[in-house]
């Protein structure tokens, strides 16, 4: 390669990468500098702009402020309209958006497009989104025939992932003039920074391929670099799990919940903190809910997410289901719960590596460890999964129209209830954690190796009394539900251990109060406001 | 230890930084033969002593039918009757026990029920029919025996083909034992790329469609389009899982100088069942035909007894992947197949019915549908042990279906097809573009270019695709 061409190559990998670094912070940078400083902090909703085409004389471009509630509402007889509001995040992390719209609508971010344009009429639309701490401009575009319309904009905050609509001091009308020119800039990101990454990465490659085709030890060398280079150099670009700590730890302190709860969505199914705050005559309580997590979930949930907040409720109560507690390493693999454990540990957790997956921390454990932090890339394995997921759906119901794409949902649906564990065999239902929490265990030797003492420890060490709470499974038709002699052997000695151990077990098993008929789906309860009286009922003493 | 497990990638390395510092190749060959026994004893160490045992016994059979050749025979059938007897007693025992209680119980005597619960060493079928090719090959005076135990015993037990093979020839690999290796930066080059090749067939091709398969081969009751949706998922899960061990295993063995032999060459794009069984675990193929088929007469005899030599061969070949009788019934389906193929194509040319030259590609491909087609009824006999399911299944058909099964089978038939895009596509490239020039063998300068890239690539597709449930190698179990 000529000296030349070798310069020439150098100032475009240059450039390349001075501007992808700068196009992914063009939203930022505009939302920070241009839009947030024109907020009229005063006016908590949104600038709308429409046209009202069927009045006598047309107006164009007529603009208005809404308010912001849980649906903002639009009366006159309009044809189109664009709203605009600054939304201010409150911390980095993963907020759902819900999105609903009587007529045609359509929900960008940032110059990004969070909802397409386009009528779903009585379906609402939902979707993770990684925020950074800060200003972001929201744009919705309506659409509506005749009669004014509305729409709503809720958002759910992990881990309580209760609705919350986007209003009071979250929003901010902004005031700058054309917000459009704005909005196209921030949109010129994503496209600006993939052309500058393909063109850097181009420079690279042209840079140092010419050298793999020699027969020497260099070349080895430089194709090994090559290989790593991208899978090194590519972060998690849908890594929507930082660490949800600081989130949690605001609001608990905001709220100084006297007693917090600690589960799945057994918990989240049963408890209605509302409710149960009210029938404790007004003390607050807080549910930290990890859907799907078992007891090495919980256990990082206390140590993470719970005790470094400098809380002390006067019990935390911990939902479990069958023999679950003594099962360290059930459901803690796989894409979903990797996120999960991202999101709610900062670190890999020592203890945790060893009961959960048999590996410390150092050796292959810490290999692993390495590996994945090193290869940040795989972030985005759920991403890249689920893309491929939804290929196969295009192929398998092609079309763009509304109509293919709910047959599309539809058939996801069906998918997933085939794959449901009453039509799975024995041969999955064993590995299925459905069955397997159900298999009575020895405790004495299932318990050495469980988070359970781990749990208790953290308890002692912090002060904090522990109760735990054994949800009933679903009862069969003849509404009874009785444990096996083995169960039954197995409960005994978990409450034995856990008396010694300073703390409470409350055992739902066989309450006449919860029929067949309170059940939703599986285990969980349908409406957790039937439960919560039962839960008061029953737990008093555990709630004074 | 397993080519996908943490401990191999630091396994790999080490030995890889060892061997090469070690000045002479008898120590090299010593630290390689430590390396292999550690290797395979890493989870039981008793294995490594039975393929001592193993490697003890035809060493000394090889020495001995030099030493008396006339009685090379009554050697050669010590030394078999030693190597099938260790493989009849830890792969067939049970299975044999388990049949004769049925047996007994089906004739109104008293059956028993005994089980030895005998653990399938790792590799067994594999190093036992390298081995007794050895004795055979010695007895056959087609191969000099071996005089340097350290040298036979590496032969049989070299790690990267020890657990799945290929099953090496002992005139293609042992003077690769007895010679000084050296390796270049090409080589290195090679073989990084069927590491990464390997590892993404394994942990992203297959892993990820046998999950597919799992999943349907679980439900009560699947239905006709899921079973065979079900059934395509199997078909690349298997062969992208064997095809990994290989790569993985050319590839750790290219590192250390050594050439293993191709065990697969797109089997999926035969045009024949015999052809297939010449792509597919080429080396078993082969290994079958010569130390089996041809003894037997192969076609040299009367067709009744060459078709009957046929059926045997693929009978044994069946038995030889596992002590069930449902891959009995898969090697007799092949057998079938190959035989009615072969009569086929007796007609076919008595006929001489002229093709156009224009229609030539499309009955070709038309060939590779049909071979495909029927290898996959093929692996529904593979994959289903229990006999009672598998009649079930076959009796299936399209129009007790509920509807709405074709769109669920239609969304895994399309997903399998995502994930083993890479093996379509690289069959494709090979039946186009490379027949001449294989990915492992010398490349065009542009191909070579793009293997960086390429490696790249597959690096970021084990990343991010990799399945989130990983399993062993299929083979394993053999």
């Amino acid at each position: 390669m000529t000296g030349k061409r070798r310069r020439i190559l150098l100032v475009i990998l240059v450039t390349g990468l001075v501007v992808l670094v700068l196009a992914l912070k063009l939203p930022a940078l505009v939302a920070n500098l241009v839009v947030a400083p024109r907020a009229v902090l005063s006016r908590q909703g949104w600038r709308v702009s429409f046209s009202v085409p069927a009045r006598s004389l047309p107006v164009d471009g007529y603009t208005t402020f809404l308010e912001a509630g849980r649906r903002v509402g639009l009366n006159p007889d309009f044809h189109h309209a664009v709203a605009w509001t600054i939304w201010f995040v409150p911390a980095d992390g993963q907020y759902k958006v819900e999105f609903a719209a009587t007529g045609k609508a359509g929900l960008g971010l940032d110059g990004k497009t969070v909802f397409p344009f386009r009528a779903e009429p009585g379906h609402g639309r939902e979707r993770w989104l990684r925020l950074r701490r800060g200003p972001h401009l929201l744009r919705a575009e309506l659409d509506w025939d005749r009669g004014g319309g509305n729409y709503s904009i809720g958002v759910r905050v992990p881990p309580l992932m209760r609705l919350k609509h986007l209003q009071g001091e979250m929003v901010a009308m902004p005031r700058l003039g054309s917000l459009d020119t704005w909005w196209l800039i921030m949109g010129l990101a994503a496209p600006l920074a993939i052309f500058s990454g393909i063109l850097a990465t181009a420079a690279l490659l042209l840079l140092v391929l010419p050298l793999t085709l020699g027969d020497r030890p260099l070349a080895v060398g430089l194709t090994i670099l090559l290989v790593l280079a991208p899978a090194l150099l590519i972060p998690d670009l849908g890594r929507r799990e930082p660490y949800i700590g600081p989130m949690v730890h605001q609001e608990l302190v905001r709220r100084q919940p006297r007693f917090v709860f600690i589960g799945n969505s057994m918990l989240w199914s049963r408890i209605d903190d509302d409710l149960l705050s009210e029938l404790l005559g007004g003390v607050p309580v807080y549910s930290i809910v990890n859907f799907g997590g078992l007891s090495g979930i919980h256990y990082l949930a206390l140590k993470y997410l719970l005790i470094p907040s400098g809380i002390r409720p006067k019990r935390v109560f911990i939902f479990f289901r069958g023999t679950t507690l003594v099962q360290p390493a059930m459901r803690t693999t796989g894409p979903y719960f990797e996120t999960l454990i991202k999101r709610i540990s900062p670190a890999p957790d020592p203890e945790f590596e060893r009961l959960a997956h048999g590996r410390a921390v150092t050796g292959a454990g810490g290999i692993r460890g390495i590996l994945n932090r090193l290869f940040t890339v795989q972030g985005n394995r759920k991403t890249v999964r689920d893309a491929l997921g939804q290929a196969a759906l295009l192929l398998a119901v092609p079309g763009l129209d509304d109509s293919h794409r709910r047959q599309r949902q539809q058939l996801l649906r069906r998918v997933n209830d085939r794959f449901s564990l009453k039509n799975v065999g024995a041969a999955m239902d064993r590995e299925s954690m459905h069955s397997s929490d159900r298999d009575p265990l020895d405790f004495r030797s299932a318990v050495k190796d469980s988070f359970l003492p781990a749990i208790l420890r953290l308890g002692r060490e912090h002060h904090l009394p522990l109760a735990f709470i054994r949800v009933q499974e679903r009862p069969p038709a003849d509404g009874v539900v009785q444990d096996s002699p083995e169960m039954e052997r197995f409960m005994a000695e978990l409450r034995a251990f856990l008396e010694e151990n300073g703390a409470a077990l409350y055992d739902f098993t066989g309450d006449p109060g919860l029929p067949l008929s309170m059940y939703g789906q599986g285990d969980h309860i349908r409406e957790p406001k039937e439960y919560t009286p039962l839960f008061f009922k029953r737990v008093r003493a555990l709630l004074r | 230890m397993s080519f996908n497990s943490i401990p191999y990638l630091v396994y790999l390395p080490l030995v890889f930084g060892v061997y090469w510092l070690l000045p002479a190749r008898k120590w090299q060959n010593i630290f390689l033969l430590a390396a292999s026994y550690f290797f395979l004893g890493y989870v039981q160490p008793w294995f490594a002593a039975l393929i001592f045992a193993v490697s003890s016994v035809n060493y000394l059979a090889g020495l001995a039918m030099e030493r008396w050749p006339e009685k090379r025979r009554y050697i050669l059938t010590a030394a078999l009757v030693f190597c099938l007897g260790v493989l009849g007693y830890f792969k067939y025992a049970d299975f044999f026990l388990d049949n004769v209680s049925a047996l007994l119980q089906a004739l109104g005597l008293p059956s028993f029920r005994w089980s030895l619960g005998i653990i399938l060493p790792v590799g067994i079928s594999f190093y036992t029919f390298q081995a007794l090719a050895y004795s055979v090959d010695v007895y056959r005076q087609e191969v000099k025996p071996q005089r340097k135990f350290i040298d036979f015993c590496l032969f049989i037990s070299f790690f990267p083909q020890l657990v799945a093979g290929p099953i090496e020839r002992s005139a293609d690999l042992m003077p690769q034992v007895e010679k000084r290796r050296r390796v270049t930066p090409a080589m290195i080059n090679h073989g990084l790329l069927l590491l990464v090749w390997g590892f993404f067939k394994k942990l992203v091709i297959a892993d990820n469609t046998g999950l597919i398969a799992y999943k349907v081969f679980s439900l009560n009751e699947p239905g006709f389009y899921m079973v065979w949706a079900g059934v395509f998922a199997f078909a690349i899960q298997i062969l992208a899982d064997f095809w990994a061990y290989t790569d993985i295993a050319r590839g750790s063995a290219l590192l250390l100088g050594f050439r293993l032999s191709r065990n697969f060459d797109h089997p999926y794009f035969a045009t024949s069942p015999a052809d297939f069984w010449r792509r597919w675990h080429m080396s078993l193929s082969y290994w079958l035909r010569d130390y089996v088929y041809i003894p037997l007469g192969g076609s040299r005899v009367p067709p009744a007894r060459a078709a009957g030599n046929i059926m045997l061969t693929f009978l044994l070949s069946g038995l030889w992947h596992g002590a069930s009788w449902n891959f009995v019934l898969w090697g007799g389906y092949h057998g079938l197949l190959v035989l009615l193929h072969r009569w086929l194509r007796k007609i076919t040319s008595l006929l001489r019915i002229p093709v156009p030259h224009i229609l030539r590609p499309g009955i070709r491909s038309g060939k590779r549908l049909v071979t495909f087609g029927l290898v996959c009824i093929g692996w529904l006999l593979f994959r289903v042990t229990d006999t009672d399911r598998l009649l079930h299944l076959l009796q299936l058909t399209p129009w007790q279906e509920d509807p709405a099964s074709r769109g669920i089978a239609a969304y895994l038939f399309f997903l399998g097809l995502l994930y083993s895009l890479p093996i379509w596509l690289h069959g494709l490239a090979h039946l186009r573009w490379m027949r001449h020039h294989r990915l492992d063998d010398t490349l065009p300068r542009a191909a070579l270019m793009a293997r960086p890239l390429l490696m790249a690539l597959l690096l970021l597709g084990i990343l991010v695709l990799r399945s989130p449930e990983p399993a062993t190698f299929i083979y394993f179990q053999f």
